[in-house]
């Protein structure tokens, strides 16, 4: 845990409009935490902003603003994406990778000698190269599907999760070393280079898409087509109101209390929140772990190769993140704005 | 006329002075602003040009504990931060020089 995550300790010290402030800001902010997680230290600000401002008897209005929700969206502008927190990044992402790893070199273990040696580098490069940008592709194929069919939310998210599976299943059998699996590879139509030369192609003229249209809207984002969901409206409000809907069926029928709409969705987000930290630690204790058993059974090849594997991750993915830090940056705004209209939603209602 | 417009380039090179002084927060930058009569900039303005600052490498951030407990981003001004000031000054004189005599100031 990072030491600005520890600001909610100090927030208890708010009192009065200050501590409504927060707890406002807070609310607000949670939606832009997600995978990369800056939450930490934009709040560890804001509760800084107004503990100075309460102490100097400052009204809340003199150091955030009128409009909180402005001041979210600057405080979100002006994140910058260090290193560090794209390597934290890149752990969270990695941790189905390292799944995957372990799967083949489990499967080199049971079939030791089977078929044709691919050395563990191999696979580490071309994973590095091509998981992130294959997933950004698919995600925007997967919309254009699902506006082709008419209906986007689930539709969209099936069509995006078939290809995925489709694609993983194709990269999984380009190396796979199980006969049963290596049979199934050659029905294949793609080569390896051919498929790597597809992606990067597509990937590239995606990335100039995507930094084209940051360009052009550098002061003024748009959040309407933000993360390739163009109509970013009620439509999503809805589908969200259909899961609470079932949430509050279940809690009743167990006979548990049931939170309102808006308290409901910022638990959601906070627990996804934490799920993102202790993803990040589950990767760290695999690695650890893989690192501790191939030492002890003194497979030193393997734990030399393991480490080179991770280097490259590291240096690919890292590059690959600060170049779409733009993309992300959206996607927060998008989720603030979400959170912004559940609060107006329920406010009317 | 929508202020805001017009103060977006000057903003930036305010704060860039204001951090040239010395090391200093976001408080004490929303404060020194405000005593300049730029109270109205508060709202989603500040960090992006803060961002935008340390982006272009103008100005560097380090985190430290405050006084009253939250980690604190203390910012500072780097050479290539100096050079810019100094430029953005100069643009600034002869950019409103310019326009006094236009606009018949």
């Amino acid at each position: 845990m990072k030491r600005e995550d520890f600001y909610e300790e100090y927030a208890n010290n708010l009192e009065g409009e200050y501590k409504a402030a927060y707890k406002k800001i807070d609310g607000m902010l949670h939606f832009m935490s997600g995978e990369f997680n800056s939450l930490g230290s934009n709040m560890s600000e804001v509760v800084d902003l107004l503990l100075t401002a309460q102490k100097e008897e400052k009204p809340v209005s003199s150091v955030l603003g009128d409009d909180l929700y402005a001041f979210c969206c600057g405080m979100i502008n002006g994140t910058k994406f260090s290193i560090k927190e794209c390597v934290i990044q890149y752990l969270f992402r990695l941790r189905f990778l390292v799944i995957g790893f372990l799967f083949l070199s489990f499967g080199d273990l049971v079939f030791p000698g089977e078929g044709e040696e691919i050395s563990i580098i191999v696979v580490g490069i071309y994973i590095s190269i091509v998981y992130l940008p294959l997933e950004c592709l698919l995600s925007f194929l997967a919309f254009k599907l699902g506006k082709y069919v008419g209906e986007k939310g689930k539709i969209c998210f099936y069509i995006k999760m078939g290809l995925q599976l489709v694609a993983w299943v194709v990269l999984v059998l380009q190396f796979t070393e199980i006969p049963v699996l290596m049979q199934l590879s050659d029905l294949v139509p793609l080569e390896m280079d051919t498929l790597l030369l597809t992606v990067l192609c597509g990937f590239i003229e995606w990335t100039k898409y995507q930094r084209k249209k940051a360009a052009s809207e550098e002061e003024d984002i748009k959040l309407a087509d933000l993360v390739f969901t163009e109509d970013f409206d009620e439509s999503l409000y809805d589908e969200l109101q259909k899961v609470y809907g079932k949430y509050q069926k279940k809690r009743t029928k167990r006979k548990k209390e049931v939170l309102d709409f808006v308290s409901w969705d910022e638990k959601k987000l906070k627990q996804f929140s934490i799920g993102d930290k202790w993803g990040s630690v589950f990767y760290c204790v695999l690695v650890l772990g893989f690192l501790g058993v191939s030492i002890c059974t003194m497979e030193f090849e393997s734990t030399f190769d393991f480490i080179i594997f991770l280097g490259l991750q590291i240096v690919t993915q890292v590059l690959i993140w600060r170049f779409i830090s733009n993309f992300q940056k959206r996607l927060y705004m998008a989720r603030l704005k979400l959170h912004k209209k559940i609060v107006e939603m329920s406010i009317e209602e | 006329m929508d202020e805001s417009q017009l103060l977006k380039g000057i903003l930036e090179a305010c704060v860039l002075q204001l951090v040239n002084r010395k090391e200093t927060y976001g408080y004490e930058i929303i404060t020194a602003l405000a005593e300049s009569g730029f109270d109205n900039i508060i709202e989603g303005t500040l960090y992006p040009v803060l961002g935008r600052l340390e982006k272009k490498n103008y100005i560097q951030c380090r985190k430290a504990k405050s006084p009253l407990g939250p980690i604190r981003k203390y910012y500072s001004i780097t050479l290539e931060g100096e050079v810019a000031l100094k430029e953005y000054k100069e643009l600034y004189k002869e950019i409103t020089q310019k326009a006094n005599t236009l606009l018949e100031l």
